[in-house]
Order: C-alpha cells, then sequence, then structure tokens
C-alpha cells in the first residue's frame, strides 16, 4: 500500500470514536457493522477491533468427564440450595457458599478422586 | 464426532445440564461445561442463543480478578433495565467429555451489577460454532466452524 493511501490519522480517530460510541450505547450490531466497512481506519492493533472480533478457536487437550451423577444431584436438591454456589463430586456435595471465591478456598483443602464440578444454582 | 455429509461437522461432546420447568424459572435452560483459566474446576455455564452478548456472572469475573481490568464500556438493556458494564476479552474451554475440547478467546459483558448466570451467547461466540443437541439423552455437540 503506497503512503498517499493510508488513512489519515484523525480520519482513523473519529471512526474509532464512532465504533466506540456505538458500544458504549449498547449497539454493538451497528459497531461491527461500522468497523467491518472502517477497513483500515482502524488499525489492526486497536482494542476495539479486538473486543469486536470473532472469537478465536484451537483445539485443547482438556477433557473432562461425564457428569451425570452431578446433574441427577443438581436436580434432586437445587431447591433447597437455591443461591448457593456448589461443588460436587459425583452425587455427593463436598462444599458449598454463597460466594464462589468462597468456594473455591474451601476446596482448595481438599483431596478428590476426581474434581468437582461448580455450579451456582440461581 | 458427528459427520454431515462426510465431513467432520463437530469434533467434541459433552453431557449438558438442562433444568425443567418444575424448577423456579418457566423456561428449560441448557448447562455446558466451560473452564477459566484461574480457576482450576469445571464449571457450567448457559447455553442462549437468543443471547446477544456472552455475560460473565459477577462472582466469576471476581475470582478471575476481572473488575480490576480496565475494559471497553457498555450498557446492556434487561428487563430489569439498563446495566452498565464492561466488554472483556476472556480466553475459556468448551470442555469436552469425549472427543476434542475447544479452547476460545471471546469478549463477555462483565458488569457486578449484572444479577443472572454465566450466558454463552450467539453473536461472537456461538456463531462461530457448530453445536447440536441431542436432548433426549443430553448431549451437546460442538466443533469449530469454517
Amino acid at each position: 500500500m503506497s503512503s498517499s493511501l493510508k488513512p489519515h490519522p484523525r480520519e482513523s480517530l473519529n471512526v474509532e470514536d464512532r465504533i466506540r460510541s456505538l458500544v458504549e450505547q449498547g449497539e454493538i450490531f451497528e459497531a461491527r457493522q461500522l468497523l467491518d466497512s472502517a477497513g483500515e481506519l482502524v488499525p489492526a492493533e486497536s482494542k476495539i477491533r479486538e473486543i469486536l472480533s470473532p472469537p478465536r478457536v484451537k483445539q485443547s487437550e482438556r477433557r473432562d468427564v461425564d457428569r451425570s451423577p452431578e446433574f441427577r444431584w443438581i436436580k434432586m436438591h437445587a431447591a433447597s440450595h437455591q443461591g448457593k454456589w456448589v461443588a460436587l463430586v459425583e452425587e455427593r456435595l463436598v462444599a458449598s457458599s454463597d460466594s464462589l471465591r468462597e468456594l473455591l478456598g474451601q476446596i482448595d483443602q481438599m483431596q478428590f478422586d476426581r474434581r468437582p464440578l461448580i455450579h451456582h444454582l440461581v | 464426532m458427528l459427520i454431515l455429509d462426510g465431513q467432520r461437522f463437530t469434533s467434541g461432546r459433552s453431557r449438558f445440564l438442562d433444568q425443567h420447568p418444575r424448577f423456579r424459572e418457566p423456561t428449560a435452560k441448557v448447562f455446558v461445561k466451560v473452564a477459566f483459566p484461574g480457576i482450576k474446576d469445571t464449571v457450567m455455564a448457559q447455553v442462549d442463543t437468543g443471547a446477544a452478548y456472552s455475560t460473565l456472572e459477577p462472582d466469576v469475573a471476581e475470582a478471575l480478578g476481572l473488575f480490576d481490568l480496565a475494559g471497553q464500556r457498555t450498557r446492556i438493556s434487561t428487563r430489569l433495565g439498563t446495566i452498565a458494564g464492561q466488554l472483556i476479552r476472556i480466553p475459556l474451554t468448551l470442555v469436552a467429555d469425549e472427543g476434542t475440547s475447544l479452547d476460545l478467546d471471546a469478549t463477555f459483558f462483565v458488569s457486578p451489577d449484572w444479577k443472572g448466570t454465566t450466558f454463552l451467547g450467539y453473536v461472537g461466540l456461538l456463531d462461530r460454532l457448530r453445536i447440536a443437541l441431542d436432548s433426549p439423552t443430553n448431549l451437546f455437540y460442538f466443533g469449530e466452524g469454517d
């Protein structure tokens, strides 16, 4: 690209500002449309471009186990633990708390055959 | 994992949790397993194809230290009123029981005033994935889109 085709810094700022303004007003769809049409007026390294860009996806080695036993516990006991964060290992409640941070602190001290599943019963 | 017209459609699957109308909310919901760097264990997030945003519930945001970050300010309109918050890019894993899990890097709405659960919304997250539900067996299939 020749230097004469590069966007003027002021023009670039204006488009970015308009996109930011749309985002601040909750007009995400419109912001994405404007970003798509802006091309190089919004630099590749722009924070707003990162925020509005599609997710990056790649394969992961992480794997969990079938949590059917934990789900059975939730279906049986959700109503009586409404509002709580719970940590479950199979059909066993190993910890519960009003806050996730506190729950994580509790289970951090424990040993498990398999790691707990965490769920918020809202 | 799932094949469509001879091509791989999805690469991983996991059992999902549905919540039935006998619970407080009047509609069924689909919760799938996700993991966030910074939280060792798997947590549940609701799949919501009707949600314009992915949202993170405040307790998760707090545990991940996200309230200390300066993201892009925004606001969303909910049935309980307008909520101010930030858009923050967050890494997460869509966790498989069988096949291949997916690492994602997606934008979430984060606000201490959000009262709901963690949602995986359509725009900017699910619209980049292939997903399928086998409801009678509660299996959630997912894979990377083209």
